[in-house]
């Protein structure tokens, strides 16, 4: 029998997005995107398919440009997490000369504060965390940077969570997330936070600081001054802009550190991370 | 022989670090400590032996052989990537 092919165009990319045999993934894709305006329909595209998944036995297979070769899946959820990383690309590419940054951002009084990615230091509990403070959360992955201003975009992603969660969360975090229900495995949650709480995609702000995350559980929480020369090479290293050159991308980043707040936060626990980035950058109120 | 910056290499210095850029290839490199101070010395020619005695001054502490050794490595890598040239 032949399979069924499900064509989903988003507002903001060259081209279609095509699910063949899987049209169960759609409700999930569209339940952790925020202000993509996906649009499903039945016919061909006039566009290339940027990104196809086909159900193939248990599995998931995706094939896209940016994959040497296919990548499957058998949970569902796992299929739509690693789809998310060719959407980030996909979207980048169908936006000339935007930069992405890897990293988690969040909207305090004082301003949008970036917090580069980093081994082991837990930015996207800390996001939610902060979110469950009332800070308006801009991303906990990726970061897209707009060409002519060089202000963050939020990609319009949920924060997603590795369960199980962390045993050094109190049962306000636990209360939180419950409350906030989104697609869930045995690896992975969603959270499914209210509008007011997460940027839809392509709301813009300045960067106003750059705060590097170094968890160290003998070291009691600091927020100290960081050198903008490490600032760069944290951001530089994980910045994947491919389409624009070295030079530019280097120029781009020294300006936007040079106008950041910059600084070193050490903590052991979330919790205190999330006291020092209030008291230092300003704790929206909730909404 | 002798080696000097290469004039097409895009260069940037922030706080004592200096950011390195191939245009033709768009690959960046990074220097820090020793090699920023190198590469700051590279802008006129420089003999390999002269940017260990260099180094030597600035870091006293250091062990000769293990300077001239990451030296060589450096002169290798920054000429591999075109980022300093030749000069008699």
């Amino acid at each position: 029998m032949k399979k069924r092919s499900k064509y989903l165009s988003f507002a903001n990319l060259n081209g279609p997005v095509v699910l063949t045999g899987c049209a169960d993934l759609r409700p999930v894709i569209e339940q952790v995107l925020r202000g993509w305006n996906v649009s499903p329909y039945e016919g061909p595209h006039q566009a290339e398919p940027l990104i196809t998944i086909e159900k193939s036995g248990n599995f998931y297979i995706r094939r896209s440009r940016w994959l040497s070769q296919p990548a499957g899946f058998e949970d569902p959820l796992d299929a739509v997490c690693d789809f998310l990383v060719d959407l980030s690309k996909a979207y980048l590419e169908s936006n000339a000369n935007m930069m992405c940054l890897h990293g988690a951002a969040a909207h305090f009084d004082h301003g949008l504060v970036v917090f580069p990615s980093t081994y082991r230091a837990g930015k996207s509990i800390l996001s939610v965390e902060l979110a469950r403070r009332g800070i308006r959360l801009f991303s906990d992955d990726v970061l897209p940077i707009e060409h002519d201003r060089n202000f963050a975009l939020a990609p319009g992603i949920l924060p997603r969570l590795r369960l199980p969660l962390p045993t050094d969360m109190g049962g306000g975090f636990k209360s939180f997330v419950k409350s906030r229900p989104g697609a869930a495995s045995d690896r992975f949650q969603y959270v499914g936070l209210h509008h007011h709480e997460l940027a839809a995609l392509g709301e813009a702000a300045p960067i106003s600081g750059i705060v590097l995350l170094d968890r160290d559980d003998a070291h009691g929480p600091e927020l100290l001054p960081a050198r903008a020369s490490d600032v760069l090479k944290n951001i530089i290293l994980r910045n994947f802009s491919r389409t624009i050159a070295a030079t530019e991308v280097l120029d781009r980043l020294i300006t936007i550190s040079g106008q950041a707040d910059i600084g070193l936060l050490k903590y052991a626990t979330v919790g205190q991370a999330a006291d020092l980035l209030c008291e230092r950058f300003g704790a929206r109120k909730s909404a | 022989m002798c080696y000097m910056q290469n004039q097409e290499t895009v260069i940037r210095r922030v706080d004592d670090s200096v950011f390195l850029v191939n245009p033709a290839t768009d690959a960046m490199f990074l220097l820090d400590g020793a090699g920023s101070v190198l590469w700051l010395a590279l802008a006129e020619p420089l003999a390999a032996e002269d940017a260990v005695r260099l180094l030597l001054i600035a870091f006293p502490e250091a062990d000769s052989g293990t300077v001239s050794h990451d030296v060589d490595a450096l002169i290798r890598e920054l000429l591999d990537h075109q980022l300093i040239v030749e000069v008699q």
